[in-house]
């Protein structure tokens, strides 16, 4: 029922017109369709280079970092953006843009492991709710509704302090609580698809229903569940961040970017860059990958043009 | 209709309940010894001395006969007495009561006088440059983590600029004036970050309404532009948007929680951190359970009057 009333504009529809818009090719171009739409979307485009970007330089953090992250120089604490050091130093005289370039590694990582743990409980979840019906799906649903009702940071705030602040927990934190979003994603699309012509055929030629589900129904649903894959990513550089903000997140000698925001928010009366670009890069992260959620949902639907 | 309200009613507590078994689960398993941290470095105090605080709270007895106590006493308003200092934890609360309400009304006050005429108006004005506008301070205001924001606000208006205090509070009652200079630029934090969803909704569901028939119908008849919008399309858009006020209340305790850390304002959310840190358990289950409360509270509000505004919601 809840689907009535939670207004997802991604689930049902757009699953919809990929089947009608394509109906017999395969898969591949599918993405190839796609991918060339989200070329052609303004923002979808500006997001995707964006993020990649950000991707890119953290991967190769140690091969353009200027300086070595840990490296201290007394002499040259607190400079603001200089030619020497392009966003300014911390309070240690560590190079901030190096720093931030390492930081990106464990920012988006930590994203990346939350979301992969998400759709391995929340893919099974929905499938099996979808499936099984009755009150195996009644019973799945409303615990999704009991998690997804309580406030994901606050949460997090009692869970990282009872298991303690580590990358680990942080992903396991943050992973479990939003795997609901994730199955109730995944049964939309499933339900959706199930009564579908193709899958009666593929039915009615004996094929299984372990292989119907991955060979047949799982591409199928893989749109809407991009698009929650982008913005579940942002949400959950968004939770890391406010985490590690209040010191429950990544410690250091690690150090993602709201780690550095947050030392750099000690100094902000002295070098108020520091606090600056951290957050800046928090903020091109999660604006990127919500730009590309809204960028595919457009791309794989163009009747359903939402924001821009 | 009342089968509805009933079941709603049943899924509101039993989230309660489960929240309420997490809640307490994970604070007994937090790690440090209250007792010890409330004797200090020092370590003072005799295992006997420790034993009989541990009586004292409760704490020797088991874990669930520790949560049925808890809960029990919870009802009655009495969330025992704070582990680092003597007052009671529903005095600590009354105290920091206010402080977060102000900030609360006040951000979500001021995020719906300026959400609610730009979603509208963005709607109008379809594919507009303003359209354009609204839309892409929407995805700035969804994207920006609210504390860095915060900090940002700081930086520009107490640290450069010098107009404003960067942090603290002072009680409405004892100098309204000087409140106020403290509670604008937290308030205006808050606000940003609510006024975007209420934008992008609003705009998206009015959208969707001035595409319905009845809408052409009104046109056709020759009501005014004026008179289509305010009698038929708002009315109708607003009530997917109340199904919104269940993210605002998310957003709006998330946002508490930190920007209130951030300006060292002293409300519910500031406390709920502080004993965090300090492993005041008494204070960290009390705030939750009554953050859990007020969102299950909102969330059935939500549903019920979604239900009864629109009658095909009751017979799914």
């Amino acid at each position: 029922m809840k689907e009535t009333i939670t207004v997802s504009p991604t689930a049902n529809a757009s699953s919809d017109s990929i089947t009608r818009a394509i109906p017999l090719q395969a898969h591949r171009s599918l993405w190839r369709e796609t991918f060339s739409r989200l070329l052609g979307h303004r923002l979808g485009l500006l997001s995707l280079v964006i993020l990649g970007l950000l991707i890119i330089t953290a991967l190769l953090a140690p091969w353009i970092a200027p300086y070595d992250p840990y490296k201290m120089d007394f002499k040259a604490r607190l400079q603001p953006p200089s030619r020497e050091h392009w966003m300014g130093t911390d309070e240690a005289g560590r190079d901030l843009f190096s720093r931030i370039l390492y930081g990106g590694r464990i920012s988006l990582g930590v994203a990346a492991a939350s979301v992969l743990l998400s759709l391995i409980i929340g893919l099974p979840w929905g499938i099996i709710a979808a499936y099984r019906g009755g009150w195996v799906d009644d019973a799945l649903m409303r615990i999704c509704d009991a998690v997804m009702a309580f406030p994901s940071l606050v949460f997090a705030l009692i869970i990282i302090a009872a298991l303690g602040a580590s990358i680990g927990n942080l992903i396991l934190t943050i992973g479990i609580l939003s795997s609901p979003a994730y199955a109730r994603i995944m049964r939309a699309a499933v339900l959706g698809e199930r009564n579908k012509e193709y899958v009666t055929a593929a039915v009615a030629t004996g094929t299984r229903s372990g292989r119907l589900m991955v060979r047949h129904i799982m591409p199928n649903c893989a749109a809407p569940l991009m698009v929650q894959i982008s913005l579940g990513a942002a949400s959950a550089i968004l939770t890391e961040a406010a985490l590690s903000f209040l010191g429950l997140g990544v410690q250091p000698p690690d150090a993602s970017w709201a780690t550095l925001l947050k030392q750099g928010y000690s100094f902000m009366s002295h070098n108020p860059w520091y606090v600056f670009f951290p957050g800046m890069m928090i903020f091109l992260a999660v604006w990127s990958l919500n730009g590309l959620g809204d960028g595919l949902r457009d791309a794989l639907d163009p009747r359903l043009r939402s924001g821009r | 209709m009342q089968t509805y309200f009933i079941r709603r009613l049943l899924q509101g507590i039993l989230v309660l309940a489960v929240t309420s078994i997490i809640i307490f689960v994970a604070i007994r398993i937090l790690p440090g010894d209250p007792i010890l941290t409330k004797a200090g470095a020092t370590n003072v105090w005799s295992e006997e001395m420790a034993r009989e605080q541990r009586h004292k709270f409760g704490l020797d007895k088991p874990v669930p006969v520790q949560y049925v106590d808890w809960l029990l006493n919870a009802f009655r308003g009495d969330f025992g007495i704070s582990y680092f200092n003597q007052f009671s934890v529903t005095e600590l609360i009354q105290r920091k009561w206010m402080a977060t309400v102000e900030l609360a009304l006040v951000s979500l006050g001021l995020a719906i006088l300026v959400g609610v005429p730009t979603g509208i108006l963005a709607a109008l004005k379809n594919n507009s440059w303003i359209d354009y506008l609204v839309s892409s301070v929407v995805t700035i205001g969804i994207s920006i983590p609210g504390f860095w924001l915060g900090i940002m606000l700081v930086i520009l208006f107490a640290v450069e600029l010098k107009w404003l205090p960067p942090s603290g509070y002072i009680p409405i009652n004892e100098n309204p004036q000087a409140n106020l200079r403290f509670l604008i630029l937290p308030a205006l934090t808050l606000a940003i970050i609510l006024a975007a969803p209420i934008m992008r909704f609003l705009r998206a569901s009015l959208l969707e309404v001035l595409n319905q028939d009845y809408i052409r119908t009104a046109r056709g008849k020759g009501l005014t532009e004026r008179g289509i919008v305010m009698g038929h399309a708002f009315r109708n858009a607003l009530i997917p948007t109340i199904t919104i006020l269940g993210i605002i209340i998310g957003n709006l305790i998330a946002g508490v929680v930190i920007i209130e850390w951030v300006f060292s304002w002293p409300g519910i959310g500031w406390l709920a951190v502080d004993s965090i840190f300090k492993r005041d358990y008494a204070v960290v289950q009390a705030v939750t359970l009554l953050i859990t409360f007020g969102v299950v509270l909102v969330n059935l509000f939500v549903d019920l009057t979604y239900g009864f505004l629109d009658p095909r919601i009751r017979y799914r």
